[in-house]
């Protein structure tokens, strides 16, 4: 599968043009990383219709039916992952794990893309002093210890989903900052920018019509990036505690509860493991594709 | 060079303070500061004595030129649960950490290096597919998840290794793999692409022609000159074996200072949390610093940039 999806569009690309319509659709579909695209989109579609599909309350405790292995290791069909210490639905559980980290995960991006982008413009655009004083906190930005420092201040505001995202965000703009005001300086010199602002454009207009567009393809590529290290710091901050607090249930948290009953009941790190190994390998294997197609520039990355 | 060391320093500088500013507004963010700075058991006269010591009556600005020359003078104020200076509590825990990184750092350098050879001199067979496969799993998979698996494996299921604490050889070899787990797979893909890179180029070839053994291409010719994106990749890497250790710490309980942050979050232990995030990030700043002037003694043209 990596392998397809690393050396097909190339080859979709440079190969002779199809003749028919379905050879043309086959070639396309054969470069996209289709097994990646189909597990994100049952997490995704998890993660909306949570409340509809779960079979079970994912936080109502069911003490007499506790600790129930999964099906295929002696479990019901009631119970088809089985059920935590407390007795609740390890499926259910599950399901709402992946609406709580995307929406975590898409909530970061968008804010620190926002942030970062609109940072970079204005110091790639209007330069001078506020590039110097953006460029500059920038680079503390990057500079500082990002976990340390984002822990302790969870720890300090108190755990909660609100500030998990208001920290995270706050601590992770800098990287967007740093590529877009590369991309902005670039853009600006160039001949259709100046054209432009012989033309009478004003800088608004300059912004949106020739700006703006010419960065949305390395924005794409970081926010991809970002989405499933977010979903890793997420699961990482939950599984100390510092993240989205209980009852809510995370992957991180049920990992961290799972940990307990390790020779009792494995499944219960095995299942949120393997549901944060696979939706950030999706998205990772996602993301690889994008830059591919994106933007020429990255290939030999 | 001076005039590099100098800006590079005073950049330095800067990411500190601007981390203090954090680190002091920390205390400042949840409401009462009194509350969080005082010791519980504290009688209302300690507590008005500690009030007035920190000038937590008077404007921001006022309590934080006290808070900068607390630090300056090495005050970093009494940690509640361990009643010593938070200072020497962090001093005993910060080497335990710090061996555990150094370890993590050369497993992930072995590690990662050794793997990515392999597949580049095995590049498209069976070995390289493995290879590709276990990086993207590295870049994928939380370290926390790592460190539950091998314990789920090495300590639940075969018995071989103890799960927690430092005491020994053995305790060491968990805590540095799954600590040490990103950075190998992202320094196995980067030796894998510099080597490919550099086994196309002509003095490679030459050497080949020349009819040189094989391992003495690789190693003499080829790895020398794909070395340095490599040590580049690994020197970015360092911060993370410290400030990953926070996680992998609380796993499998080994006494140093990751343990100690999340414990003294939880006691609301604040003069020792901010202690541990001040100096460890400040050391994290200056060991970069350190690294990037090395490299500008290395190689003059990173001078100019």
């Amino acid at each position: 599968m990596t392998q397809e999806a690393q050396g097909m569009p190339q080859s979709a690309a440079l190969g002779p043009r199809p003749r028919t319509a379905v050879a043309r659709t086959w070639n396309r579909l054969r470069g996209m990383p289709l097994l990646p695209l189909a597990i994100l989109a049952v997490v995704v579609f998890a993660g909306i219709f949570a409340p509809f599909i779960e079979p079970h309350d994912p936080d109502h405790p069911d003490l007499l039916r506790n600790l129930q292995p999964p099906i295929g290791f002696g479990g019901a069909w009631s119970y088809p992952f089985g059920t935590d210490s407390l007795g609740r639905d390890v499926l259910s559980r599950l399901i709402d794990g992946a609406r709580i980290s995307l929406f975590v995960g898409l909530a970061v991006v968008i804010g620190a893309g926002g942030l970062g982008t609109l940072l970079a413009v204005v110091a790639g655009y209007f330069r001078g002093a506020v590039d110097v004083v953006i460029s500059r906190v920038t680079d503390v930005f990057l500079a500082v210890p990002f976990l340390l420092v984002a822990i302790s201040v969870v720890g300090a505001l108190g755990a909660s989903t609100q500030n998990l995202i208001l920290v995270l965000v706050f601590m992770t703009w800098s990287g967007y900052t740093r590529v877009l005001r590369g991309e902005v300086l670039r853009i600006r010199d160039a001949d259709y920018v100046k054209l432009a602002q012989v033309a009478g454009c004003g800088s608004l207009r300059i912004l949106g019509r020739h700006i703006l567009p010419n960065i949305v393809n390395p924005l794409i590529i970081l926010a991809t990036l970002q989405l499933s290290a977010v979903i890793i710091i997420e699961a990482s901050l939950s599984f100390l505690g510092l993240g989205v607090p209980p009852p809510q249930a995370t992957w991180g948290g049920m990992l961290s509860a799972g940990k307990d009953y390790i020779g009792v009941n494995n499944a219960l790190v095995i299942l949120p493991g393997l549901a944060i190994a696979l939706t950030c390998l999706s998205i990772n294997l996602i993301g690889d594709w994008l830059r591919r197609v994106l933007d020429p520039k990255f290939r030999a990355l | 060079m001076l005039a590099y060391v100098a800006s590079r320093l005073g950049q330095a500088a800067i990411t500190i303070l601007g981390i203090s500013v954090i680190v002091f507004a920390l205390a400042r963010l949840s409401g009462d500061a009194g509350a969080l700075l005082v010791p519980p058991e504290a009688t209302p006269q300690e507590r008005q004595d500690i009030r007035d010591a920190l000038g937590l009556d008077r404007p921001l600005p006022v309590q934080y030129g006290i808070f900068l020359k607390g630090v300056v003078t090495g005050d970093f104020g009494k940690s509640f649960r361990f009643g010593e200076p938070a200072l020497e509590v962090f001093a005993k825990r910060f080497p335990n950490t710090l061996q555990l990184a150094a370890v993590a750092a050369v497993v992930a350098l072995l590690g990662g290096v050794s793997v990515g050879v392999l597949g580049a001199t095995h590049a498209g067979g069976m070995p390289d597919r493995v290879i590709t496969i276990i990086a993207l799993l590295g870049q994928a998979v939380p370290s926390f998840l790592i460190a539950i698996f091998l314990m789920l494996i090495f300590s639940v299921n075969l018995g071989w290794l103890p799960t927690s604490g430092k005491h020994g050889t053995l305790t060491y070899i968990m805590p540095a793999v799954s600590l040490a787990w990103y950075s190998m797979a992202a320094l196995a893909r980067m030796t894998r692409s510099s080597m490919l890179d550099v086994m196309e180029t002509d003095y490679v070839r030459l050497a080949r022609l020349k009819g040189l053994p094989e391992s003495r291409v690789i190693w003499k010719h080829a790895f020398r000159n794909a070395l340095i994106p490599i040590l580049t990749l690994f020197s970015l890497q360092l911060i993370f074996f410290v400030s990953g250790s926070v996680i992998i710490e609380n796993i499998f309980a080994w006494p140093g200072i990751g343990q100690l942050t999340v414990q003294a979050i939880f006691s609301r232990d604040y003069p020792l949390v901010q202690t541990i995030v001040l100096v460890t990030s400040s050391f994290l700043v200056l060991l970069n610093v350190g690294v990037d002037l090395l490299y500008a003694f290395i190689d003059p043209r990173i001078r100019l940039t």
